[in-house]
């Protein structure tokens, strides 16, 4: 459908009305000029039926006083016939020869006849001719008198009936075209009636709906809708206000929505204005803190917060909360009773379109929970520390007693013992020393757990390490019957490590190779890497399963032996290797075939990074 | 709106073609089923009753009228018995045609039936043809109007006057009890002063009372010669060409000859008066309320040769209105 | 010889079993139960080393090794620490006050060797 503006409707309508009336006067143009043309035919017929007048009114003006005369026969009298006859034969010399009156020639003709014969009688008169003469005179111009009025009358009434015809033909046109003229004003009349109904209907109608519709949404029903399908302006403003209502009903059901959000969330909410006094504060601060939403309005912001505890200056803190540059910052809040609730707050500052800040965000999440969690933590870790260091004590002492006696008994401190004797302590001793390990395990993962292991990183010579624990391990692997080689280069750049820790981690794993491996080989290799060295401890073991790999370094994995034979340990070694390599900022890995064998992998950085 | 216009129009339409419908009648007035009877008193041949008749005729052609005429032949058979007799016969026939006016035209119409039989009675009669005067019969009566015929001596002597140096009027008439009366009539109409009246027996008389009076009087009015013994109409035109010196006018046709100026009777003015009144009677008007009239008309004849011989000139108006006579007779 | 050596080990069988086995090797042992008395017996009897416990009661090892090098006379004693802990802070304190520490349970032998060492 075309878009037409209502100007556009309005004009058009005008337009038809304007092209019905030049219609109608097109229509017209040839009645009227016909009129026209009539009018001015109309004119000669006039002038001769003027003329035919004039005679007719000379011609009786004569012949009354032919009979005034003939009636007093005074000279006087005389004189006016002749003053007659003269007047006639003035007017018919005069249009005799005139050739628009070619058509009244015949009557003409008549006139002078006429005028001859009175003048004639006159003349009889005069000569005092006789009675017959001058009756059969006056019978002529009887005759003649009667032929012009026969002809006058015929022509005045020819003349006249033209006229008539020609004026009843013109008021036929005119009446024509009034009528014409009539039917098109009522239909002009009608059209534009009922167009100016139809379209201030229209647009009333629209307005109507528009000012119902922008009621309804004024009133709070943004689901309203104008229903409006005009093609012009009002469709278009009622299109912006749908629009609107539309945004209206979007911004109120997600402000409905954010209202809900802000008074669900857990975490508090409070608004501040630029000079720090409260602009407005959610459900949750309200129910956190103790207050009512009217006790906190205006009121200044620091009153809710204490910097008791924490590591921040309470003029510090005003001022950081102002910038809003208050980022995760560990602060309390001081309710209404006055209790320090713990917090995370983090600050905002929400900005107008000229960069200034109208108001400052704060938000905080309570981390009492958190706190009492850490709390309880550091209560367990402490406890943890005190059990352990207690455990530890409690349990090496009697161990060192332990040991101290048998090494006593043994070495024969107290006397000669005899073999048997020596057999079953030395099965004593070896699980005295056992126990000192598996204490030790223990320990020292509790104490890489809670991180308290700090690592002495110097820089070392790994070369130097590994062959230290060649020479250390060589003897078991002998005794096992297997093939303990090192394949390492004679020179390797120094790195930054704990040198204790890393002869505990290769030491492990040396230890786990021999554990699991039955024949074969045990290999150590190391070079240099991009990242650091590279050392790897080859067997030829069992080898361990794909879907155990991801188990292994997790604390307390034991894995069994394909034959299910028990291998002793805490299964502690692994992770501890972990967490030491890991503390070091490298990485530890293993590959591994079932009935191949393994290999563990680790880098030591050459430098620790800090992590 | 517009069929508001429309029902309008057609409204006013269909009354103007009602109104067109109701009125086309009123031109031809329609006296369907009215009847008139025409009582010719003598017989159809006969000029002045047949003038009457015809007139009467023709007024009363396309009215819807039933006329019917009946003649009493009272010109061919003069006797009272016979006019009796007649008159009887046309009572009858009133009652079995039953008419609803009666038209009587001449005195024995009038003698013979309506004075007879029905005067006052409710049948309404139109009079005509009755000779100057219908008091002789009684009439006029209640039911009873018409026009009288009178001798249209008045107009002779206004044209007489014209030409005659003086007003004194004299009469030259056949010396009968009917021309008696006539000219006893004649002084009603005559402006002038009739100063001598000569009623004469035969020519020779009248040619000595003709001299006589020209110089008696300044204008003569001639009458009907018929019963003159003598009288030679030739003879006369000779003799007033000769010594006729004042104008002369007559009302009788055949002295036109012998007269400047001759005023004569027309019958159809009788008839077609006697018509119009009777349709009057068939409106509704009562007879009574009719008044009575004297017929005016009357064709008017100029003599040039003895207008010649008086040098007397006629005025246009009147030669225009005359039958122009050239010596002879009236040549119509 | 007759080298003093002063134990101060709150732990009965251990500081027992010290005893005996430095007794066995020609040293006189004196021992102590507690800091307090550990202290007291040093400065009577000036012992020529000083085996000492962290953990003690009344008074524990490292006020007794900052109070040993605290006293003039006490000072230059060698001490080795025997523990069972191995916590950081102590670790401070192993450095800069002992001549030695041993972990328990320890190999006597090692103590042993150590001892001979620190006393030639």
């Amino acid at each position: 459908m075309l878009k037409l503006s209502i100007r556009t409707k309005i004009i058009i309508a005008f337009f038809i009305l304007i092209i019905l009336s030049v219609s109608f006067l097109l229509i017209s143009f040839p009645s009227l000029s016909k009129i026209n043309s009539l009018s001015f035919a109309a004119i000669p017929l006039s002038r001769e039926i003027n003329i035919l007048q004039d005679y007719d009114e000379s011609v009786k003006y004569l012949a009354n006083k032919i009979e005034l005369y003939f009636n007093i026969r005074s000279e006087e009298m005389k004189g006016e016939v002749l003053a007659a006859v003269k007047q006639v034969s003035g007017l018919a010399t005069q249009h005799k020869h005139e050739k628009a009156l070619s058509s009244l020639a015949g009557m003409f003709s008549v006139v002078l006849e006429l005028n001859n014969a009175v003048t004639e009688l006159m003349g009889y008169m005069d000569k005092g001719e006789s009675a017959y003469t001058i009756n059969l005179q006056i019978v002529t111009v009887n005759k003649l008198f009667e032929a012009f009025d026969r002809m006058q009358n015929n022509l005045q009434e020819a003349r006249l009936i033209q006229l008539q015809k020609n004026v009843h033909e013109q008021t036929e046109i005119t009446q024509r075209i009034l009528d014409r003229f009539l039917m098109i004003e009522i239909w002009i009349i009608a059209i534009g009636f009922l167009s100016s109904i139809v379209l201030s209907r229209i647009i009333t109608r629209n307005l109507l709906k528009l000012r119902q519709g922008t009621q309804e949404i004024a009133a709070g029903n943004f689901s309203a809708r104008i229903d409006i399908s005009s093609n012009d302006e009002i469709e278009e403003l009622a299109q912006s206000f749908n629009t609107m209502a539309d945004h209206l009903r979007k911004t109120t059901v997600s402000k409905d929505y954010m209202d809900n959000v802000i008074r669900t969330m857990a975490e508090t909410l409070i608004v501040v204005n630029p000079d720090l006094t409260i602009s407005s504060v959610n459900q949750a601060t309200c129910g956190l803190l103790g207050y009512s939403e009217d006790e906190l309005m205006g009121k200044p912001v620091k009153m809710l917060f204490s910097t008791e505890g924490t590591l921040m200056e309470s003029a510090e803190f005003s001022e950081l909360i102002k910038d809003a540059k208050l980022m995760n910052c560990e602060i309390n809040y001081r309710a209404k009773s006055g209790r320090r609730i713990p917090i995370i707050l983090s600050t905002s500052a929400m900005k107008d379109k000229d960069n200034n800040t109208v108001r400052i965000i704060c938000t905080a999440t309570d981390i009492i929970e958190r706190k009492i969690a850490e709390e309880k933590l550091k209560e367990v870790a402490e406890l943890k520390s005190k059990l352990t260091s207690m455990v530890s004590h409690e349990l090496r002492t009697p161990l060192a007693a332990i040991k101290t006696g048998i090494s006593i008994v043994l070495d024969g401190l107290t006397g000669g013992i005899n073999a048997e004797q020596k057999e079953v302590l030395d099965i004593v001793k070896t699980n005295v020393d056992r126990l000192a390990r598996l204490i030790n395990d223990v320990l020292d993962f509790h104490k890489l757990e809670s991180k308290k292991m700090q690592l002495k990183m110097e820089e070392n010579d790994i070369v130097q390490v590994i062959r230290e624990i060649y020479d250390m391990m060589n003897p078991l692997a002998e005794q096992k019957g297997l093939t303990f080689t090192l394949e390492v280069p004679a020179l390797l750049p120094k790195a930054v490590f704990d040198k204790d820790r890393i002869i505990q981690v290769l030491s492990n794993l040396v230890n786990n190779a021999l554990k699991f491996t039955q024949k074969g080989s045990i290999t150590i290799t190391a070079d240099k890497e991009l990242q650091g060295i590279h050392v790897a401890v080859v067997d030829t073991g069992v080898g361990i399963k794909q879907e155990d790999i991801s188990r292994l370094f997790h604390s307390f994995e034991q894995l069994e032996t394909p034959d299910n034979t028990k291998i002793e340990g805490t299964g502690l070694g692994l992770a501890i290797c972990n967490e030491i390599i890991e503390q070091h900022g490298g990485d530890i890995w293993v590959e591994s075939e079932i009935g191949k064998g393994s290999t563990f992998h680790f880098i030591i950085p050459f430098k620790r990074e800090l992590a | 709106m517009k069929c508001l216009k429309k029902i309008l129009s057609l409204g006013v339409l269909s009354i103007l073609f009602l109104l067109v419908l109701w009125s086309v009648p009123c031109e031809a007035k329609n006296y369907q089923g009215k009847k008139i009877l025409y009582i010719n008193s003598y017989h159809p041949g006969y000029y002045w009753s047949d003038g009457e008749q015809k007139a009467a005729e023709g007024f009363l052609k396309n009215t819807g009228v039933q006329l019917k005429i009946v003649y009493m032949d009272t010109k061919n058979n003069p006797s009272a018995e016979f006019s009796r007799r007649a008159g009887l016969k046309v009572k009858k026939l009133i009652q079995s045609f039953k008419p609803d006016v009666v038209i009587a035209a001449d005195d024995t119409a009038l003698r013979y039936v309506i004075m007879p039989y029905y005067r006052d009675a409710q049948l309404p009669v139109v009079l005509c043809g009755i000779n100057w005067d219908l008091s002789p019969y009684g009439a006029p009566y209640k039911n009873t109007t018409g026009i009288i015929e009178i001798g249209l001596v008045g107009p002779i002597y206004k044209h007489l006057r014209k030409m005659a140096n003086g007003n004194r009027v004299g009469i030259l008439s056949f010396d009968s009890f009917g021309e008696r009366k006539n000219a006893g009539y004649y002084h009603r109409y005559i402006d002038g002063e009739l100063s001598q009246t000569e009623f004469v027996k035969d020519f020779t008389a009248w040619k000595q009372k003709f001299i006589d009076m020209q110089d008696k009087v300044d204008m003569l009015i001639v009458a009907d010669p018929s019963g003159i013994r003598g009288w030679n109409i030739t003879e006369a035109e000779q003799f007033v060409l000769e010594h006729i010196r004042i104008p002369v006018g007559t009302e009788t046709v055949s002295m036109i000859s012998i007269s400047l100026v001759g005023v004569i009777k027309i019958p159809e003015e009788q008839g077609e008066c006697a018509a119009a009144a009777a349709l009057r009677i068939l409106d509704g008007e009562k007879p009574s309320d009719i008044p009575i009239v004297s017929n005016k008309k009357g064709n008017l004849y100029v003599n040039l040769r003895i207008a010649n011989k008086l040098g007397a000139i006629f005025s246009p108006a009147t030669l225009r209105s005359a039958k122009v006579v050239v010596g002879g007779g009236a040549k119509d | 010889m007759g080298k003093k050596i002063l134990v101060i080990e709150d732990e009965a069988s251990v500081r027992r079993l010290v005893e005996f086995v430095f007794s066995k090797n020609g040293f006189e042992v004196i021992g102590a139960a507690n800091g307090q008395e550990g202290l007291e017996l040093a400065r009577q009897h000036y012992p020529n080393l000083i085996i000492l416990d962290l953990r003690l009661p009344i008074m524990d090892g490292v006020e007794v090794g900052k109070a040993l090098k605290n006293d003039e006379k006490l000072r230059n004693i060698p001490v080795i620490l025997v523990t069972a802990s191995t916590d950081n802070i102590e670790q401070k304190v192993k450095e800069s006050l002992v001549d030695g520490y041993f972990l328990k349970p320890f190999d006597y032998q090692e103590l042993l060797k150590k001892v001979m060492q620190l006393l030639r």
